[in-house]
């Protein structure tokens, strides 16, 4: 026979009854005060085990009663033989090379998701989507561009037509469905720089033009843009994003404003190991591209050691994209010959 | 009830208390994470209320802790609606505008629904000592403080935006039953303004310096913004919950909250920290400190014992309204 001591709540009034439980061998539960009711302790649902909050039994009629004994419920329930499951559960919770495991295991599951899991599916559902998609992904990207950053192009105009040339050559080679149109623009705080929007426009700032010593460079630069249109890195970047953030909601469980700030930290991180992996997306496009048509891939090489230079130097563009690979290791590529 | 004036000077002050710890919360964080992947999401249901039993059973009151009593296959179910919901709206949204713009009117007027339901499935599934609450907002009502009267903020130049809140608590509160005896709120429109007035002040302020700072340097506009944010964010939210619970009443009874909002802002912050630097692992004992820190600053000023309440009659209610709002983040509460 054991006793439990707490309090007993009729669930009609607030009024709680100091009470101590009885349960006899043959599962019968009655209670000190002959005036509180008599039950068997199969009918009675007894609440499962979370951390070391109050216990409750609940009667047929609603009545509760609740201790804080958890440990002495424990062996009761066991000598019962009953709720399993809620002690699998809290065996679990309170076993710390259980929680280890747990831990081992959730870490690993996430990081395979991130690295692999979001990226492929991102990939799957970017090109089963239609294309025309891609161009409803920042579709006034460039309207705010020409706003915040950009200013109109100083080029000359016989550099253009040459350069635009080339473009429509190029865009002749590649996937249907984008509109490519190419445009000038002064680079202002980004410096020389290449931008390719998800719709299939590409944006040469002047600076990267000027920086430019035979065409091939900018023709390699072009090439690498293209990549970011052909492989929809606008719209993977987009999916990519979302689930991020669906994810971070879905295993902390909770939505609340807090956890969504701190969910953008560890979302950089990752957001700029996926942008490398973009980056060497459209490198090995590029690549491919420039051997294919028997343009010397060393030439991006030269472009992009140039670029590095004059980032480290006073006052050069900063921005040619920290998200971008290291240089040493995309000139080795360019120039190595795979 | 005995609401007499000696009663009201003989109150007696009982502080509410949380036993909650970080290491114990963080063992049923992670089994909950562990499991709900396991079952494909499916656990998270079970894994919800598992969390919220934790929290509220470690608030305790004299000498009785809340309930959480939900049942997690309503909350399933109620998930899996909200979920098919949100992939509707985001498909639509993607692939034909238009008709995720229907979709937004439809939800428009859904919201005031989803705002009844989700209070009445969350307060019916609270109970204290073997008293559950309840919530008796109907559409009618909810519709205006949080459909009608948000469209006019444009046309206000926002200034309408504090009676909002005022109408919302007062919807969320006044319509709120322990058992058969009501909550009653009694702060006034001024009071209201008087919070928001100098937080809009410091806003604009703010706005103006970062967006000057804007122009010298990036990372020390994200640094002095994001501190900038917190700060008001932590103003906002301790004399917030201070005005709203020293105005609300239950029966005879009051509530005091004496929070502060330089307490919340250094808490927010070095939980921040230690999540950002334990890539989310730190979550379980921010999660505790933070609620350990607002229910240890309540206390309810109780006039004679607690003993008197008794139970109204209760009906079920699905837990769909509660999981779409959750869904699509809507913050409805205290």
């Amino acid at each position: 026979m054991s006793r439990l001591a707490g309090i007993y709540y009729d669930g009609r009034t607030s009024r709680g009854r100091p009470a101590v439980l009885h349960l006899g061998r043959d599962g019968a539960v009655w209670f000190d005060d002959a005036g509180l009711p008599r039950a068997s302790i199969r009918e009675l649902r007894i609440s499962e085990r979370v951390g070391n909050i109050p216990r409750a039994f609940v009667f047929p009629d609603g009545a509760r009663f609740e201790t804080p004994d958890n440990d002495a419920v424990d062996r009761l329930l066991a000598a019962f033989g009953r709720a399993r499951a809620p002690r699998f559960l809290y065996a679990l919770e309170s076993r710390a090379r259980y929680i280890l495991v747990a831990l081992a295991a959730v870490v690993a599951f996430s990081w395979m998701l991130v690295r692999f899991g979001i990226p492929e599916a991102a990939r799957a559902v970017a090109f089963a989507l239609p294309v025309e998609t891609n161009a409803a992904i920042g579709a006034s990207a460039l309207e705010l561009l020409d706003r915040a950053v950009l200013r109109p192009s100083a080029l000359e105009a016989e550099t253009r037509e040459r350069l635009a040339g080339h473009f429509a050559r190029m865009a002749a080679e590649q996937p249907q469905g984008f509109s490519y149109t190419l445009h000038f623009r002064s680079g202002g705080r980004i410096g020389a720089n290449a931008l390719a929007l998800p719709s299939g426009a590409i944006v040469l700032t002047d600076e990267l033009v000027q920086l430019a010593q035979r065409d091939e460079e900018v023709i390699a630069v072009l090439a690498h843009e293209f990549g970011h249109v052909a492989h929809r890195h606008g719209l993977r970047r987009a999916l990519q994003s979302s689930a991020m953030g669906l994810l971070a909601v879905l295993l902390t469980g909770d939505v609340s404003s807090t956890s969504a700030m701190v969910a953008a930290l560890p979302t950089l991180l990752v957001e700029a190991q996926y942008s490398q992996a973009f980056e060497h997306e459209a490198d090995r496009y590029a690549y491919e591209y420039l051997t294919r048509r028997g343009i010397e891939p060393a030439h991006f090489a030269n472009l992009m050691e140039r670029l590095e230079q004059q980032r480290r130097g006073p006052g050069g563009a900063l921005a040619y994209l920290s998200s971008h690979p290291p240089t040493a290791e995309r000139l080795r590529r360019f120039r190595g010959g795979s | 009830m005995q609401a007499t004036a000696a009663a009201a000077s003989a109150r007696r002050a009982m502080p509410f208390a949380f036993h909650g710890r970080g290491g114990e919360y963080f063992r049923i964080w992670i089994v909950n994470i562990l499991l709900t992947i396991l079952t494909l999401g499916i656990y998270s249901a079970w894994a919800k209320v598992r969390r919220q039993r934790y929290f509220y059973g470690n608030t305790r009151l004299g000498d009785a802790a809340f309930e959480y009593l939900a049942d997690p296959r309503v909350i399933l179910r109620g998930r899996l609606i909200a979920f098919g919901v949100f992939v509707a709206y985001s498909a639509a949204n993607e692939f034909y505008p238009p008709a995720a713009m229907v979709l937004s009117l439809v939800f428009a007027g859904a919201m005031p629904w989803l705002v009844v339901r989700s209070l009445a499935f969350r307060a019916r599934n609270t109970a204290f000592r073997n008293i559950r609450f309840d919530f008796k907002g109907k559409y009618r009502e909810a519709a205006g403080a949080f459909l009608w009267m948000p469209m006019l903020i444009p046309f206000t130049f926002g200034l309408i935006y504090p009676y909002i809140v005022r109408r919302q608590k007062e919807v969320v509160i006044g319509n709120t039953m322990y058992g058969t005896t009501p909550f009653t709120f009694s702060a006034r429109t001024r009071d209201f303004y008087e919070l928001f007035v100098p937080i809009l002040v410091l806003l604009v302020g703010g706005g103006m310096v970062v967006y000057g700072l804007a122009r010298i340097s990036l990372p020390l506009v994200l640094a002095v913004g994001g501190l900038f944010y917190l700060g008001l964010h932590s103003y906002l939210s301790a004399h917030l919950a201070n005005l709203v619970y020293n105005h609300s009443r239950i029966g005879p009874h009051r509530l005091r909250s004496d929070q502060r909002a330089r307490d919340l802002a250094l808490l927010h912050l070095t939980n921040l920290v230690g999540i950002a630097l334990t890539l989310g692992l730190y979550i379980p004992w921010a999660k505790v400190r933070l609620a350990r820190y607002r229910i240890e600053h309540l206390q309810l000023l109780a006039a004679g014992e607690l003993d008197a309440f008794a139970a109204g009659e209760q009906q079920k209610v699905t837990s769909t309204g509660e999981e779409i709002g959750e869904m699509f983040d809507l913050a409805i509460g205290v």
